[in-house]
């Protein structure tokens, strides 16, 4: 059941951080993740700052420079669908398009995706777990299948649900925040936190901050990007592997490679292992069973995560393959 | 077969309650608001298996808004329920034996409150080692989950020298296959409403299968009189056997004799999830043995299903599960034996095929594993051994009429080849590898080998409306629109215009179940005695009318007339107020029981059923080597049904079931405790579907009505082996045990080497 609030609709970008700074508000913007939130009582509500009213933070367009910026509020569909993103970021149209099932693309916006809760299963029920401020990470001992093979330091082993923020932070996309403070930017690649860095929040906005608008840089002149998700089945369920790249290929050269792996780590997870491996080189066969082997090098998997290990492997082949 | 010989029969007319349905009508019982109504929560056990040495109400009782608190000792019957047998109290006295069962029940003026109480009820348990692997609780130092013992039952069907046939097979397979325990998971979970009438009366709402069978249990669990008690099957969005036990109507019961006040008990997902039953999942030994010819001779098959704390349906689900080990084959020599076990798992019930869908994981494995082992085709070694008519199946019986299955294999051949030959060959990315499967089934038709009738009346008035009284609960399948056209063709109506009253245990007469695939060939022959009969009293007073012979009047349009003069007529309305003045009948009631014989309890010899459906699946896959995810592309489902009434409802019926077997194949899984609601259970979607080719078989069962038989569950059963063949002929690599996974897959993938080399491959 959800717990009583009040809801409030604010029509400036001022007010609404006004709201925000009152204890326990939370911003809402589809809803799609904070209603279940709620509904599960993870998280102490009292008030409710729709962001609707703001029209400023809705919808795309594009830079002087031939980027592109995106308002939070622009629907997942809306970005999966929109042909500027389709032409210079295919790997963003891509992530967008694999969000859950086609109502919570039309009702969720790019910026709840990248703010949305870990999906963790102890988290998400009565389990008053290490990240809802208990002291056991039930999931170490437990039912952890789904649970990350890096970054987790055998601390809280969540995967970071979004299929959007990888390929933005791959493709070199900013953030731009405004709060009590005023406004800051933030590279989607710094965005987010590890649980050795902080356990209590996933990233890095303060009391009262919101994401106003993405930023993506000018796409180089060769740049080639693809998002990759495996799931169990084909709609509505988040990764349980996936891959984004974001390559400059010259004469069929990596001149420049940025990857991220989801469903791999409490964040997105860069993997320089594999960028490692294929910058600098033709993507051949040999290169690529390096990458693939390179993705794994350095995972820390679970007893019943170890699947993941072979499915990365699989994943970087089988995109290298696809984009070269 | 011609459908224009039929009036109404064979034509996929506009379904009942479609309109009622589109129009968001209140007829679900989460959308009946009975003024005042109290809101029930049952408090459940959370603890696998203990003693209980108290429970204190005191504090549940304080909080604002609740009415009351009931526990086991507030039930004025008995505290006992089960179809087949009882052995599922109510609410639990003694102990508990799984993490779902209900130990008191709250009524209160808010949801709110009700979930306050709930958690505020303090029950003493005293824990109790608790087991829940269906081999291990068959040891004898395991716990005693009942006081009879944990085997609850086991069933065998023996014909044949088993043992001479191996000696001389030719090659034996053998192999142990494993499938999960599925939720239902039907798009509305269990809910009912209760309120009493002016008279006392407490009337009960539910959604339900089968109204008349909750009528009998809630008046044994409340000690009252037949009349006491009425049970309305509200509509129902889907059951598919969960909805065949007392889920909320016994709660709504007991609340309702003690308060005498409308109360209303909808589950949410999670309380649908872990408080009613689940597919038994099984652990199948099966040994085969084959001639070089590829001729099945013999058949070993060693079964063990866990039933959960509870029977439910358990003991069907065992005695099914061995008459149809054999699948649609001929063998002639089978030793079968199926055992249900009680274990601490929450219990286990009907699911869509009665443990039939399981075994057909088994035998249609085998099969393709001695096509393989001789180097045939699937499915020429499944023509090879298909039963046919003169057939004698494991059980002894005599397949003499509507025996289909060799025509389904027909059916589905032209496009099995085309697949093998052309979608096989195009060229797919190095990483994705095409594969073509086969399941066959064949499912006998209503209950095993036990009376399981149905009744109905039909009944015309004065002014000559015709109303249909059936007790047979249309849970989304659309029976009633079935029955009426039965009625309909029997009558020279159009379906429509009769009226109907449906599952109402004040105005309808028992029909058994909704279940087996049983209402259309039983319940439809029941409403077609009863609609013949009315029919021939309209034509005796319209020979008398007329002054024409029987045998040259028809029925048409609601009138009787002279098949060579038809302008000689007379309507029905005439006829109505003459035949009742004459003190003549114009209601009449139906029976039909199918023939049976009881199967032998040592051997399972008998006829266990009447008739059988049967059908075949051709599945294509295509398998991503590198992630193991698994695309079934289509399915060509060939379904001999006896005859198709309405033939839309059948392809309804055929494409559900292969969603259902879709998910049965590759993703379904309920873990007790882990599993809670459609976030981690996942189920097919939209995009997980194939393209579905039904194709309708029509082998006339001369004992059906009109030559029907039953579809419901035949269009689940051949999909999941279907897919699992698919699979292996892709990978060259089989799984055991559903669901297959991704992890499963991959697995398979990884040992098959492709995983490794698809690029070099290609
Ligand atoms: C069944 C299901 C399946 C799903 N599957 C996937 C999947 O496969 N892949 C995937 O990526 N996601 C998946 N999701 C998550 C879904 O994409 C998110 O719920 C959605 O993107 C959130 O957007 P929203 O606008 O509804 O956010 P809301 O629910 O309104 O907000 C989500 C969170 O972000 C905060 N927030 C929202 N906007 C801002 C902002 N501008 N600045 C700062 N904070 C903000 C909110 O306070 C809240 O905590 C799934 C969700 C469900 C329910
Ligand atoms: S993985 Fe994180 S969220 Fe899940 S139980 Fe452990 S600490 Fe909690």
């Amino acid at each position: 059941m959800l717990p009583q609030f009040s809801y409030v609709r604010p029509d400036t970008l001022q007010d609404t951080v006004r709201h925000l700074k009152e204890k326990n508000a939370a911003i809402h913007a589809g809803g799609t993740d904070l209603i279940g939130c709620l509904r599960d009582g993870i998280m102490q509500v009292d008030k409710i700052v729709s962001l609707n009213a703001l029209s400023d933070l809705h919808g795309i367009r594009e830079t002087a420079d031939g980027g592109l910026v995106i308002g939070a509020l622009t629907t997942i569909t809306e970005v999966a669908e929109n042909l500027l993103v389709k032409q210079k970021y295919p790997g963003l149209s891509q992530g967008s398009s694999e969000v859950a099932s086609p109502q919570l693309r039309n009702q969720g916006t790019i910026g709840g995706n990248l703010c949305q809760k870990p999906r963790c299963w102890y988290y998400r029920g009565e389990f008053h777990c290490l990240r809802k401020g208990g002291n056991t990470c039930y999931a170490l001992d437990g039912e952890h299948q789904f649970h990350a093979i890096f970054g987790h330091d055998l601390i809280c082993v969540i995967t970071h649900p979004s299929d959007t923020a990888p390929p933005l932070a791959a493709l070199s996309a900013q953030l731009k925040i405004s709060g009590p403070e005023g406004s800051r930017t933030v590279p989607v690649e710094n965005f987010y936190l590890l649980p050795v860095e902080d356990l209590e929040t996933e990233t890095v906005l303060k009391p009262g901050e919101v994401i106003t608008h993405i930023v993506l840089p000018a796409p180089a002149k060769n740049l080639r990007s693809s998002y990759r998700k495996v799931r169990a089945r084909r709609s509505w369920d988040f990764a349980l592997a996936g891959l984004a790249l974001a390559l400059e290929i010259e004469n069929d050269t990596v001149t420049r490679g940025r990857v991220y792996l989801s469903g791999a780590a409490p964040v997105p997870w860069r993997s320089r292992p594999v960028e490692e491996a294929i910058t600098g080189r033709k993507l051949d066969a040999a290169t690529i069973q390096k990458a693939a082997l390179a993705v794994v090098e350095d995972a820390n998997p679970l007893p019943e995560n170890t699947y993941k290990m072979d499915l990365f492997k699989g994943v970087v082949e089988e995109e290298l393959n696809a984009i070269r | 077969m011609s459908n224009d010989r039929y009036h109404t029969v064979g034509k996929s007319i506009l379904r009942r309650g479609a309109k009622e349905r589109l129009t968001g009508n209140p007829i679900f019982c989460a959308d009946m608001e009975p003024e005042n109504a109290l809101y029930l929560k049952a408090v459940r056990s959370r603890h696998p298996h203990a003693g209980i040495l108290g429970i204190d109400v005191s504090s549940a009782m304080s909080v604002p808004g609740v009415v009351q608190v009931f526990t086991a000792k507030d039930i004025p019957g008995k505290n006992l329920m089960g179809i087949i047998n009882k052995d599922q109290p109510l609410l639990a006295e003694d102990k508990v034996r799984s993490l779902a069962d209900p130990v008191a029940l709250v009524a209160a003026r808010t949801p709110g409150a009700a979930d306050l109480a709930a958690a505020a009820v303090s029950v003493d348990y005293d824990p109790l080692p608790a087991v829940f692997d269906p081999e291990e609780a068959m040891a004898q130092d395991a716990p005693q989950i009942h006081a009879k013992g944990n085997v609850m039952v086991q069933k065998k069907v023996c014909r044949g020298d088993v043992t001479a046939a191996f000696d001389k097979a030719h090659t034996i397979i053998e192999k142990t296959y494993r499938t999960s325990a599925i939720e239902h998971t039907y798009l509305e979970p269990d809910a009912g409403i209760g309120f009493p009438d002016e008279d006392g009366t407490l009337v009960i709402y539910a959604s339900t299968q089968n109204p008349h069978y909750d009528h009998k249990e809630v008046v044994s669990l409340l000690g009252v009189e037949d009349h006491a008690v009425r049970i309305i099957q509200a509509a129902t969005g889907g059951g598919f056997g969960s909805k065949l036990d007392m889920n909320v109507q016994g709660f709504i019961g007991l609340a309702l004799y003690h308060l005498k006040q409308p109360v209303r008990y909808v589950y949410t997902r999670e309380e649908a999830f872990l408080a009613t039953a689940k597919r038994h999942p099984f652990v199948i030994h099966m040994k085969t043995g084959a001639d070089e010819t590829g001729r099945i001779t013999a058949m070993q098959m060693k079964a063990v299903c866990n039933t959960g704390a509870y029977g439910s349906y358990g003991i069907a689900v065992a005695s099914r599960a061995a008459v149809h080990a054999t699948g649609p084959y001929a063998i002639d020599n089978v030793n079968l034996e199926c055992t249900a076990v009680y274990t601490n798992h929450p219990f286990c019930g009907a699911m869509r095929g009665f443990g039939t869908p399981q075994m057909a994981l088994a035998h249609e494995s085998q099969m393709d594993l001695h096509a393989r082992a001789l180097n045939m085709d699937p499915l020429e070694i499944r023509v090879l051994n298909g039963v046919k008519k003169g057939t004698v199946t494991a059980t002894g019986q005599v397949l003499t009429d509507s025996v289909g299955f060799q025509d389904c294999l027909t059916a589905v051949q032209p496009e099995y080849e085309k697949a093998m030959k052309g979608w096989l060959s195009e060229p797919t990315p190095a990483y994705i590898r095409r594969g073509v499967g086969i399941g066959g089934m064949w499912y006998g038709i209503g209950n095993t080998g036990v009376q399981n009738p149905s009744t109905a009346r039909v009944a015309m008035d004065r002014e000559g409306q015709v109303t249909l009284f059936t007790g047979c609960a249309d849970i989304g399948q659309g029976s009633t629109t079935v029955l009426s056209q039965i009625a309909g063709e029997a009558l020279g109506l159009d379906a429509m215009d009769i009226h109907v009253v449906v599952a109402d245990t004040k105005y309808t007469t028992n029909a058994g179940a909704t279940s087996a695939s049983r209402q259309t060939y039983i319940s439809g022959n029941a409403v077609k005695q009863a609609a013949d009969k009315l029919a021939d009293v309209l034509l005796t007073e319209a020979v008398n009318y007329l002054k024409i012979r029987k045998s040259d009047l028809r029925l048409e349009n609601g009138r009787v007339f002279d098949s060579r003069h038809p302008e000689k007529q007379v309507a029905f309305s005439r006829l109505a107020p003459r035949i009742l003045d004459k003190g003549g009948e114009l209601s009449w009631q139906g029976y039909f029981d199918p023939e049976t014989v009881p199967l032998h309890p040592d051997t399972g010899e008998g006829i266990p059923y009447s008739t059988y459906a049967f059908a075949c699946h051709a599945a294509c896959v295509e398998v991503d080597v590198l992630t193991g995810e698994t695309s079934v592309c289509r399915v060509i489902a060939a379904h001999d049904v006896g005859k198709a009434i309405h033939p839309e409802n059948v392809i309804g019926q055929i494409c559900g079931g292969v969603a259902m077997g879709v998910g049965f194949a590759l993703m379904e899984e309920f873990v007790p405790g882990e599993t809670i609601s459609m976030n981690d259970y996942h189920i097919p979607t939209a995009a997980d579907m194939p393209c579905v080719i039904p194709i309708i078989v029509e082998a006339s069962e001369p004992s059906g009505p009109f030559g029907a038989k039953g579809v419901g569950e035949p269009a689940l059963i051949p999909t999941a082996p279907a897919i699992i063949n698919a699979v292996t002929h892709a990978l060259g690599k089989r799984i055991y045990a559903l669901p297959a996974s991704l992890e499963r897959v991959l697995d398979a993938s990884i040992a098959s080497g492709h995983f490794n080399n698809c690029y070099q491959e290609s």
